[in-house]
């Protein structure tokens, strides 16, 4: 019991899950274990040389969406300096071209729908 | 979502669960008393006008997924995915037209079924009726399930007390009040939500300009304004062809083209549509501005409520609540009926006692509305969170019925192997696409594999279908 309550393990937040998260829509749900508030900072380097504050408070997940591709750092840090091992977020979004191929046959079936329908309604 | 992010207190929220149920059943109770026969309780007399088939149309089409989704669709995939969510109104649009046309081709006509067993015997009624009763079903335990967890997530009423409230309110005051029961109480639920909606929508514009949220997503999520975001413009006619598939099949549109007095079904959809339009936008768009107003959202799915209760205090967050009743009551108490009707006409009386009289039927119809209860409340007790996930399944079989449906209504020489092969194959391809690929194409494969087939099918047919025999639904 004595080990639960021990101020080295309550000041080292954790992520949960792997040290990787792979997203292809430029979201993901963060998840983490803390005993107090944090924040949680957001970097495009291992050195966390740019990182900005997302987020600070007690809440154990944050919605992370919008990224656009590349490799992100997360890190979390509790007000007496404890900070957890780096989460790498990477985003890779789906292909482009195949995108547009999937919009333009959605775009021809859904136009020959609205032609049948309007065609129909016009010949009754 | 968890219940730390509750805005309500237990005790406000039981208040307001207890005013609402009361007030439902209530109605339901008043409206019910007139209903003597099937007729009656299955159509309200094929006597609706324009106001309430407006507000039907447009309340049974706000689900809870309206409110709650489309706020995750836009923090998720940006101003393209509160886009692809309004898309869904397009299946109310071009409903209107055919709601004319199957009121006129059928005006003694029940249900959907009626017309796939008239229309293409009983081969294509079957897999009909097997994909029309998995997404309705589906639907079903996913909107019970949904009002168990948002009632939860919103006011801290355990997960059970709140699935069991909603959905048994919703089995009394549609068994007791019918069509007419559902349709009165979805025309006081569509002004509850517009008015809710609108109200936060420019208490959100009266705390941070359209500017400052668009700072906001370039500096912090710059893919939700990319034009060329790929998951989102994947989503766009995904959702719409899933939106089609799921008003062109489904007995609850149906049911409702069937109640309405001749000449308002078409004005009616076309109303519902234009209600139902900005509601998607106006919800997306207090999900973008969350990052301007600076609200932490520690789940997609509570983004909405949690924005609302933030601007406009304990007095949004009973807002929201009601708003959110109210879009699950009126979907609920939409599929009990249509879903029990379609059982009644489609099953017990086709298939197992064709001399029962109206009385009679209606009596089935209000048991079978008891039975659909109690089946929907046993599979959402023990709370499987996958289980609602099953409804994305969905999307293939309501694409793959599209074709055979617009065609069946306008196309003489539309026939059952199209049919019967449209829906398969059309189902088929998009579940193995589902699978294969991603949930982003399903439907767009299911439907166009679909076309193909029944174009095809159609083009080479001899045949020539004489409408008067959809007239002999009775």
């Amino acid at each position: 019991m004595a080990l639960v309550t021990s101020p080295v393990l309550a000041a080292t937040p954790q992520f949960d899950g792997g040290p990787t998260v792979s997203t292809e829509a430029g979201n993901t749900l963060l998840a983490w274990q803390s005993d107090g508030p944090v924040r949680l900072e957001l970097a495009s380097d291992d050195a966390f040389s740019d990182a900005r504050v997302i987020y600070a408070g007690s809440a154990h997940s944050y919605f992370l969406s919008g990224l656009a591709d590349g490799d992100y750092r997360l890190r979390l840090r509790t007000q007496d300096g404890g900070t957890s091992p780096s989460l790498t977020v990477s985003v890779r979004h789906q292909s482009l071209s195949r995108a547009l191929w999937l919009v333009a046959i959605g775009a021809f079936v859904t136009l020959l729908v609205i032609g049948a329908v309007l065609r129909g309604a016009r010949d009754e | 979502m968890n219940e730390a992010t509750a805005v309500l207190p237990p005790n406000v929220g039981w208040l307001l669960l207890a005013l609402f149920s009361a007030l439902w059943i209530g109605l339901g109770i008043y409206w019910g008393r007139r209903n003597k026969s099937f007729e009656d309780h299955a159509l309200a007399g094929r006597n609706v006008g324009l106001a309430l088939g407006s507000a039907t149309a447009a309340a049974t089409w706000i689900t809870s997924n309206t409110t709650m989704l489309a706020p995750q669709f836009a923090l998720e995939l940006g101003v393209w995915g509160m886009l692809a969510y309004t898309t869904a109104s397009f299946g109310l649009f071009l409903f209107a037209p055919m709601a004319v046309r199957i009121r006129k081709l059928m005006p003694a006509g029940y249900t959907s079924g009626d017309f796939f067993r008239l229309r293409y015997g009983r081969g294509a009624w079957s897999i009909f009726m097997v994909f029309t009763l998995f997404y309705s079903l589906t639907w079903l335990v996913s909107m019970a399930m949904a009002g168990g967890i948002l009632l939860q997530a919103l006011s801290g009423i355990p997960y059970v007390w709140g699935m069991s409230v909603i959905l048994g309110v919703c089995v009394l005051y549609t068994m007791r009040g019918g069509l007419a029961a559902v349709i009165g109480t979805d025309f006081i639920q569509s002004l509850i939500i517009i008015v809710g909606i609108v109200v936060v929508g420019f208490a959100v514009l009266g705390n941070v300009s359209v500017e400052q949220i668009h700072t906001n997503l370039a500096e912090t999520r710059p893919a939700l304004l990319n034009v060329l975001f790929p998951a989102a413009i994947m989503a766009i006619f995904n959702n719409l062809l899933f939106g089609l598939g799921e008003v062109f099949h489904n007995n609850v549109w149906w049911s409702r083209a069937f109640a309405m007095r001749e000449g308002v079904g078409g004005k009616a959809f076309a109303l519902g549509g234009l209600i139902w339009f900005p509601i998607p936008i106006a919800a997306g768009f207090i999900a973008l501005a969350s990052g301007a107003l600076n609200v932490t959202v520690p789940a997609a799915d509570m983004v909405g409520p949690l924005v609302v209760a933030d601007v406009l205090g304990e007095f949004g967050a009973i807002a929201i609540f009601i708003v959110v009743f109210c879009s699950l009551a009126s979907s609920i108490d939409s599929l009990l009926a249509a879903t029990s009707d379609l059982l009644t006409e489609d099953v017990y009386r086709k298939l197992i006692r064709p001399a029962a009289s109206p009385a009679r039927l209606k009596s089935v119809a209000q048991y079978v509305t008891l039975a659909l209860g109690v089946f929907t409340w046993a599979v959402c007790l023990p709370r499987i969170g996958t289980l609602a996930s099953v409804l994305f399944f969905a999307g293939p079989l309501v694409g793959s019925m599209i074709w055979p449906i617009v065609t069946g209504l306008y196309w003489r020489s539309a026939n059952a192997t199209g049919a019967v092969g449209g829906m398969l194959l059309g189902a088929g391809a998009g579940l193995v696409c589902y699978f294969a690929i991603g949930w982003y194409v399903a439907t767009v494969i299911a439907t166009a594999v679909s076309m193909v087939w029944v174009l095809a099918c159609a083009r080479m047919s001899k045949s020539r279908f004489d409408w008067a025999r959809l007239g002999e639904a009775e």
